[in-house]
Protein backbone atom coordinates (compact mmCIF):
# COMPACT_ATOMS: atom_id res chain seq x y z
CA UNK A 1 0.00 0.00 0.00
CA UNK A 2 0.92 3.46 -1.06
CA UNK A 3 0.53 7.19 0.45
CA UNK A 4 -1.60 7.39 -2.43
CA UNK A 5 -3.82 4.56 -1.65
CA UNK A 6 -4.36 5.31 1.52
CA UNK A 7 -5.84 8.48 0.47
CA UNK A 8 -8.05 7.01 -1.96
CA UNK A 9 -9.35 4.87 1.35
CA UNK A 10 -10.19 7.93 2.86
CA UNK A 11 -11.95 9.41 -0.38
CA UNK A 12 -13.91 6.23 -0.66
CA UNK A 13 -14.59 5.42 2.45
CA UNK A 14 -15.19 8.69 4.19
CA UNK A 15 -16.53 11.16 1.37
CA UNK A 16 -13.94 13.36 1.77
CA UNK A 17 -12.24 15.00 -1.52
CA UNK A 18 -9.64 13.98 -2.92
CA UNK A 19 -7.62 17.95 -1.73
CA UNK A 20 -8.77 17.01 2.15
CA UNK A 21 -7.66 13.52 2.36
CA UNK A 22 -4.65 14.13 1.10
CA UNK A 23 -4.19 17.17 3.31
CA UNK A 24 -5.05 14.63 6.20
CA UNK A 25 -2.44 12.30 5.28
CA UNK A 26 0.25 14.54 4.90
CA UNK A 27 -0.87 16.62 8.07
CA UNK A 28 -0.69 13.16 10.15
CA UNK A 29 2.73 12.39 8.40
CA UNK A 30 4.19 15.97 9.08
CA UNK A 31 3.48 16.21 12.49
CA UNK A 32 4.78 12.97 13.30
CA UNK A 33 7.78 14.16 11.41
CA UNK A 34 8.17 17.16 13.69
CA UNK A 35 7.80 15.26 16.75
CA UNK A 36 10.22 13.09 16.05
CA UNK A 37 13.05 16.03 14.87
CA UNK A 38 12.57 17.70 18.22
CA UNK A 39 13.08 14.43 19.58
CA UNK A 40 10.09 13.91 21.09
CA UNK A 41 8.63 9.89 20.91
CA UNK A 42 5.05 8.68 19.54
CA UNK A 43 2.85 6.25 21.28
CA UNK A 44 0.08 5.38 18.80
CA UNK A 45 -1.89 3.14 20.82
CA UNK A 46 -2.52 -0.24 19.17
CA UNK A 47 -0.35 0.79 16.60
CA UNK A 48 3.10 1.36 18.02
CA UNK A 49 5.61 3.77 19.43
CA UNK A 50 8.29 5.33 17.93
CA UNK A 51 11.58 6.34 19.69
CA UNK A 52 14.39 8.53 18.80
CA UNK A 53 17.28 6.99 19.89
CA UNK A 54 20.77 9.59 19.95
CA UNK A 55 24.04 7.43 18.38
CA UNK A 56 27.12 8.15 19.73
CA UNK A 57 29.96 9.14 17.14
CA UNK A 58 32.38 6.55 17.11
CA UNK A 59 35.47 6.28 14.95
CA UNK A 60 34.90 3.42 12.05
CA UNK A 61 36.96 2.31 9.60
CA UNK A 62 36.67 2.85 5.50
CA UNK A 63 36.77 -1.16 4.90
CA UNK A 64 38.35 -0.76 1.40
CA UNK A 65 41.32 1.34 2.58
CA UNK A 66 41.39 0.63 5.96
CA UNK A 67 41.73 4.37 7.11
CA UNK A 68 40.27 5.48 10.37
CA UNK A 69 36.90 7.82 9.96
CA UNK A 70 35.59 9.58 12.50
CA UNK A 71 31.65 8.57 12.21
CA UNK A 72 29.54 11.62 13.70
CA UNK A 73 27.07 11.24 16.49
CA UNK A 74 23.74 10.70 15.16
CA UNK A 75 20.12 9.94 15.44
CA UNK A 76 17.90 7.14 14.44
CA UNK A 77 14.30 5.81 15.27
CA UNK A 78 13.42 2.61 16.85
CA UNK A 79 9.83 1.44 16.00
CA UNK A 80 8.19 -1.19 18.54
CA UNK A 81 5.05 -2.83 17.57
CA UNK A 82 1.72 -1.97 19.23
CA UNK A 83 0.89 -5.30 20.92
CA UNK A 84 -2.85 -5.27 19.44
CA UNK A 85 -1.10 -5.03 16.02
CA UNK A 86 2.38 -7.32 17.03
CA UNK A 87 -0.67 -9.90 17.78
CA UNK A 88 -2.79 -9.56 14.62
CA UNK A 89 0.23 -9.60 12.30
CA UNK A 90 1.12 -12.52 13.98
CA UNK A 91 -2.43 -14.29 14.75
CA UNK A 92 -2.45 -13.48 10.33
CA UNK A 93 0.25 -15.79 10.14
CA UNK A 94 -0.45 -18.73 12.14
CA UNK A 95 0.09 -21.37 9.34
CA UNK A 96 3.53 -20.54 9.82
CA UNK A 97 3.11 -22.21 13.46
CA UNK A 98 3.08 -25.94 11.81
CA UNK A 99 5.90 -27.82 13.62
CA UNK A 100 5.31 -30.17 16.70
CA UNK A 101 1.74 -29.50 16.95
CA UNK A 102 0.42 -31.66 14.22
CA UNK A 103 3.12 -34.55 12.66
CA UNK A 104 0.63 -36.42 11.04
CA UNK A 105 -0.40 -33.35 8.53
CA UNK A 106 2.44 -33.90 6.38
CA UNK A 107 1.24 -36.89 5.06
CA UNK A 108 -1.78 -35.53 3.30
CA UNK A 109 1.03 -33.82 1.10
CA UNK A 110 -0.34 -30.28 -0.61
CA UNK A 111 -3.72 -31.20 -0.21
CA UNK B 1 3.27 12.85 21.28
CA UNK B 2 -0.02 10.65 21.30
CA UNK B 3 -3.24 10.27 19.20
CA UNK B 4 -4.97 12.95 20.80
CA UNK B 5 -1.21 14.99 19.14
CA UNK B 6 -2.61 14.06 15.88
CA UNK B 7 -5.84 14.65 15.96
CA UNK B 8 -4.93 18.15 17.23
CA UNK B 9 -2.87 19.00 13.93
CA UNK B 10 -5.35 17.70 11.86
CA UNK B 11 -8.19 19.80 13.25
CA UNK B 12 -6.01 22.93 13.08
CA UNK B 13 -4.17 22.55 9.62
CA UNK B 14 -7.39 21.13 7.35
CA UNK B 15 -9.82 22.84 9.75
CA UNK B 16 -12.18 19.47 10.40
CA UNK B 17 -14.30 19.57 13.27
CA UNK B 18 -12.55 17.62 16.59
CA UNK B 19 -14.58 14.78 16.08
CA UNK B 20 -14.31 14.71 12.33
CA UNK B 21 -10.58 15.14 12.68
CA UNK B 22 -11.16 12.06 15.43
CA UNK B 23 -12.55 10.10 13.04
CA UNK B 24 -10.61 10.56 9.82
CA UNK B 25 -6.96 9.99 12.12
CA UNK B 26 -8.95 6.55 13.72
CA UNK B 27 -9.62 5.89 9.54
CA UNK B 28 -5.83 6.11 9.07
CA UNK B 29 -4.25 4.47 11.58
CA UNK B 30 -7.04 1.31 11.20
CA UNK B 31 -6.43 1.18 7.52
CA UNK B 32 -2.60 1.02 8.36
CA UNK B 33 -3.26 -2.10 10.93
CA UNK B 34 -5.68 -3.75 8.53
CA UNK B 35 -3.51 -3.56 5.63
CA UNK B 36 -0.21 -5.02 7.79
CA UNK B 37 -2.85 -7.52 9.21
CA UNK B 38 -3.03 -9.02 5.69
CA UNK B 39 0.69 -9.32 5.50
CA UNK B 40 0.82 -6.13 2.94
CA UNK B 41 3.64 -3.81 3.23
CA UNK B 42 2.88 -0.27 3.58
CA UNK B 43 5.45 2.82 1.50
CA UNK B 44 4.56 6.16 3.03
CA UNK B 45 7.22 7.84 0.99
CA UNK B 46 9.23 10.82 3.25
CA UNK B 47 8.23 8.75 6.22
CA UNK B 48 9.15 5.07 6.04
CA UNK B 49 8.23 1.97 5.38
CA UNK B 50 6.53 -0.90 7.52
CA UNK B 51 7.10 -4.32 5.96
CA UNK B 52 5.91 -7.53 7.80
CA UNK B 53 8.92 -10.59 8.08
CA UNK B 54 8.10 -13.99 8.57
CA UNK B 55 10.82 -15.35 10.79
CA UNK B 56 11.79 -18.56 10.96
CA UNK B 57 11.48 -20.80 14.28
CA UNK B 58 15.15 -20.85 16.30
CA UNK B 59 16.66 -21.99 19.62
CA UNK B 60 16.56 -19.17 22.19
CA UNK B 61 17.50 -19.25 25.60
CA UNK B 62 15.71 -17.71 29.12
CA UNK B 63 18.22 -15.46 30.00
CA UNK B 64 17.15 -16.18 34.07
CA UNK B 65 17.86 -19.72 33.94
CA UNK B 66 20.07 -20.28 31.02
CA UNK B 67 17.73 -22.98 29.89
CA UNK B 68 17.30 -23.41 25.62
CA UNK B 69 13.77 -23.37 24.70
CA UNK B 70 12.33 -22.50 21.09
CA UNK B 71 10.89 -19.81 19.67
CA UNK B 72 8.54 -20.53 17.56
CA UNK B 73 8.11 -19.28 13.71
CA UNK B 74 6.12 -15.71 13.79
CA UNK B 75 5.05 -12.38 12.01
CA UNK B 76 6.71 -9.75 13.21
CA UNK B 77 6.48 -5.78 11.99
CA UNK B 78 9.45 -3.58 10.94
CA UNK B 79 9.63 0.29 10.22
CA UNK B 80 12.25 1.85 8.16
CA UNK B 81 12.61 5.33 8.40
CA UNK B 82 13.15 6.97 4.95
CA UNK B 83 16.71 8.33 4.18
CA UNK B 84 13.99 11.55 3.97
CA UNK B 85 12.93 11.48 7.49
CA UNK B 86 16.81 10.17 8.82
CA UNK B 87 18.22 13.08 7.46
CA UNK B 88 15.45 15.83 8.55
CA UNK B 89 16.06 13.93 12.07
CA UNK B 90 19.73 14.44 12.22
CA UNK B 91 18.99 18.36 10.90
CA UNK B 92 20.54 17.57 7.49
CA UNK B 93 18.64 18.94 4.31
CA UNK B 94 17.45 16.15 2.13
CA UNK B 95 18.48 15.56 -1.85
CA UNK B 96 15.36 16.62 -3.17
Amino acid sequence: MLKSDLIATLVAKRQLTQNQAEETVETILNSMKAALCKGDNIEIRGLGAFHVKEYLGYNGRNPKTGSVIPVKPKRGILFRTGKELRDRVNRAGEPAREHKLEPAKSETGTA
Amino acid sequence: MTKADVIESVCKEVGFSKKESAEVVEMVFDTLKDTLEKGEKIKLSGFGNFVVREKKSRLGRNPQTGQEIEISARRVLTFRPSQVLKNALNGLKSAE
